[in-house]
């Protein structure tokens, strides 16, 4: 079977997932639409049509707050006005802005996985990461140049969240303590940590006592990719699609990666064939903190410029949704992470032209990850035949 | 009327009963007096310059942002978009800049399209402690916050002060758990400090072990829990921002009064100001001379409360309105 065919053979799955699960989101808008159910006795055609038609209007701005209107871009291109041009084509900068942070935890938590953790500290770790890159940054203002301290922050950053994701890889491989369980703690130890350091006056902005830290703007940030006003997309972005190669050759690449993978697989038979286990295990926790790390980093280095307890917001775990859904494949959870940064930077728009809560993005959410955790429900609703078993091998 | 008036809410949420529901209440007063509206949620910090942007783009001519959180992003796009009114729920402008020192390069002048709608909610706590003061039958009167931020403490900044005037005036010796009216206190703290009425519960119930018989929680909906466990316990609470004798009716046989921040009313009056051609320069401090702050009326409590007391806290909040009292003289850190 050639690339392509696998590769669409692969894809197929989660497609219909997706879709399925915007089926049955469409169903919620209608059957939440009281305005027009409530007339569904008196006239039901109409009540109907008018309950499908908020569905057009929501999905409809869903589509055009993830990707823009591509006949304004085309006149904005036209008219060569930098701010027409900016504001035509920032749904979908705002969508790579997005799916930035996502692609680095997804591909934390695909490593990870593919070692046999179950990290859901990714939350933890993005946060400690931006932490580290914080510090260094508000340590370094004034004493070196910019780009110093904009590489230092990151460099930092990383490791931070690499040492945050090392110590349950290391609980693991010394004590056997179940990684769900440390890694969800060590989420609410981070939050704990980083509140604290936001009490101190070296990060706290000073002048209202709120847990918020200086704004690092003025003096460090990541460069953006087009120099168009009010265009937030920077390299930040450039840097996650290198780290997706880097990761993907490590893994699939690398004698590290193949033991790595091995552990995943069956730790007895690693061991057996004279692995170190425990090794490919803190490794992988320490790379998986370290990408989190990084992705953190560049949010409050770069889009954010400033850092708080709300600066996650959920990326840790939706990561784990996109990486299952990406079958932990680096190359995956780039499409995966570009599909949850549509839907969420969509969701916004759909919440403001539509008010349709901004919620349903959670469900949607949600019924992919069960359709692609339940592959046998989508095989079942659209009748395909399950894969023959040396297929799934040579995948 | 054309004119667009959209509010941006922080990681907050809806649904709180109180300080956030109170903007959501503002704008849905602006949709009923014929503006068009329209409003957007955030679930982590990236969210808050781009739906600031996203309304903007939308074409919103007032925005109103909601919570501490997005003050950078507020000040940053008001600055960008000088045809666009902005205006921050609970804050007031940082002239001096990005540093916080003033008298350098980087100070900032408010600029003429801002409006800071900042609430001296000290002034309406007082009195509510004046009342818990006079009210409670034990002399314990019980306080805590969701976390240690300068929104909160304000009100907790009131309750002492108030009943510190209450004992200068009186000779009685009424005392304030989880407040030292000075910088510490009980918080409740954790991942889930504004959402966890559970907790609430416990924490009222400790208050109440002590001999508590008035608490006053500042920690949105965990404080309602502890509201219902006075209620259980046939004692008495103090809202909070919003009349909660009516938000959370049934729990009013509880509900002394509340301190209230009339944010509705201010956001409203803010949209109303920028459509008339006034698109800011100048922060709005809601205070009890201009009825930004207040207590809410007793309800039930109305004839249980001696009119005596009643009498009383009406002349504080004359001699507050009037500068005649200030808060922070009856402050344990002072002024």
């Amino acid at each position: 079977m050639n690339r392509l065919q696998s590769l669409a053979r692969r894809s197929l799955l989660p497609i219909l997932a997706v879709v399925t699960a915007l089926l049955l989101g469409a169903v919620v808008i209608v059957i939440t639409d009281f305005e027009n159910l409530s007339k569904l006795g008196s006239d039901p055609i109409a009540a109907l049509g008018g309950a499908l038609a908020g569905v057009g209007r929501g999905y409809g701005a869903m589509l055009s707050g993830a990707f823009g209107d591509p006949g304004r871009i085309v006149t904005a291109l036209q008219s060569g006005n930098e701010k027409d041009i900016a504001t035509a084509i920032r749904p979908l900068t705002e969508t790579l802005v997005a799916s930035t942070p996502l692609i680095f935890t997804g591909l934390a938590v695909a490593i990870s996985f593919r070692a046999g953790m179950f990290n859901i500290g990714g939350d933890g770790q993005l946060i400690v990461g931006a932490l580290g890159a914080t510090t260094t940054a508000i340590a370094l203002q004034g004493v070196a140049p910019a780009a110093v301290i904009l590489v230092a922050a990151i460099v930092v950053g990383t490791i931070f969240g690499g040492a945050w994701g090392f110590v349950p890889g290391f609980l693991k491989a010394r004590t056997g303590a179940h990684e769900v369980i440390t890694t969800i703690m060590l989420n609410y130890i981070a939050a704990q940590v980083v509140l604290f350091a936001l009490r101190g006056d070296f990060l706290r902005q000073p002048g209202g006592g709120q847990p918020i830290s200086k704004v690092m703007t003025t003096f460090v940030d990541v460069p953006g990719i087009l120099p168009l006003p009010g265009i937030r997309l920077d390299f930040g972005f450039v840097v996650a699609l290198v780290m997706a190669v880097v990761a993907s050759f490590f893994l699939f690449r690398t004698t590290k990666g193949f033991e790595l993978r091995s552990a995943g697989f069956n730790l007895t038979a690693a061991r057996y064939a004279g692995m170190s286990a425990g090794g490919s295990i803190m490794l992988a926790m320490f790379l998986s903190g370290a990408l989190a790390g990084m992705g953190g980093s560049f949010m409050v280095i770069g889009t954010v410029g400033q850092l708080s307890n709300d600066l996650s917001g959920g990326i840790g775990f939706n990561a784990i949704a996109l990486a299952l859904l990406a079958g932990l494949r680096p190359t995956g959870v780039v499409l995966a992470a570009l599909l949850f940064g549509a839907l969420t930077t969509g969701g916004k728009l759909m919440g403001i032209q539509s008010g349709i809560p901004f919620d349903l993005l959670f469900f949607i959410q949600a019924l992919v990850i069960m359709f692609v955790a339940a592959p046998g429900l989508v095989r079942t609703i659209y009748r395909i035949k399950p894969p023959k078993p040396e297929a799934e091998v040579a995948a | 009327m054309d004119w667009k008036a959209c509010v941006a809410f922080d990681t907050g949420g809806l649904g709180d009963k109180g300080f956030n529901d109170l903007a959501k209440k503002g704008l849905e007063d602006a949709a009923a007096a014929g503006y068009e509206t329209a409003f957007s949620e955030a679930q982590g910090a990236t969210d808050y310059a781009a739906n600031i942007q996203r309304l903007i783009d939308e074409g919103c001519q007032t925005i109103v942002t909601v919570g501490f959180l997005q003050s950078q992003a507020t000040a940053d796009a008001a600055i960008a978009n000088p045809e666009v009114a902005f205006a921050q729920v609970d804050t007031a402008w940082n002239t001096a800049g990005p540093d916080f020192i003033p008298g350098n390069e980087d100070d900032t002048p408010i600029p003429p399209n801002f409006t800071g709608l900042d609430y001296q909610i000290d002034q309406a706590a007082m009195l509510a402690g004046y009342l818990a003061a006079g009210f409670s039958e034990s002399g314990k009167i019980g306080t805590y916050g969701g976390q240690q931020f300068p929104g909160v403490t304000r009100f907790m900044d009131g309750m002492y002060a108030g009943i510190a005037y209450y004992n200068e005036q009186k000779g009685t010796n009424v005392v304030l758990l989880g407040w030292d009216g000075d910088s510490t206190g009980t918080f409740v703290g954790g991942d889930n400090p504004w959402n966890d009425p559970a907790k609430g519960e416990q924490l009222a119930q400790a208050l109440l072990d002590q001999g508590v018989d008035i608490v006053h929680p500042v920690a949105g909906a965990t404080g309602n829990g502890s509201i219902k466990a006075m209620l259980d316990a046939g004692k008495w609470a103090i809202g909070v921002d919003t009349d909660q004798a009516i938000s959370l009716a049934e729990y009013a046989g509880a509900i002394l009064t509340s301190a209230q921040k009339a944010i509705d009313v201010s956001v409203l009056d803010v949209i109303a100001k920028n459509a008339g051609g006034n698109l800011g320069g100048e922060d709005y401090s809601g205070t009890l001379f201009n009825e930004g702050v207040l207590i809410s009326p007793y309800h039930e409590f109305e004839s249980v409360i001696s009119a005596e007391l009643q009498a009383e806290v009406e002349t504080l909040k004359d001699q507050l309105s009037k500068g005649e009292i200030s808060v922070c003289e009856y402050l344990a850190r002072g002024c």
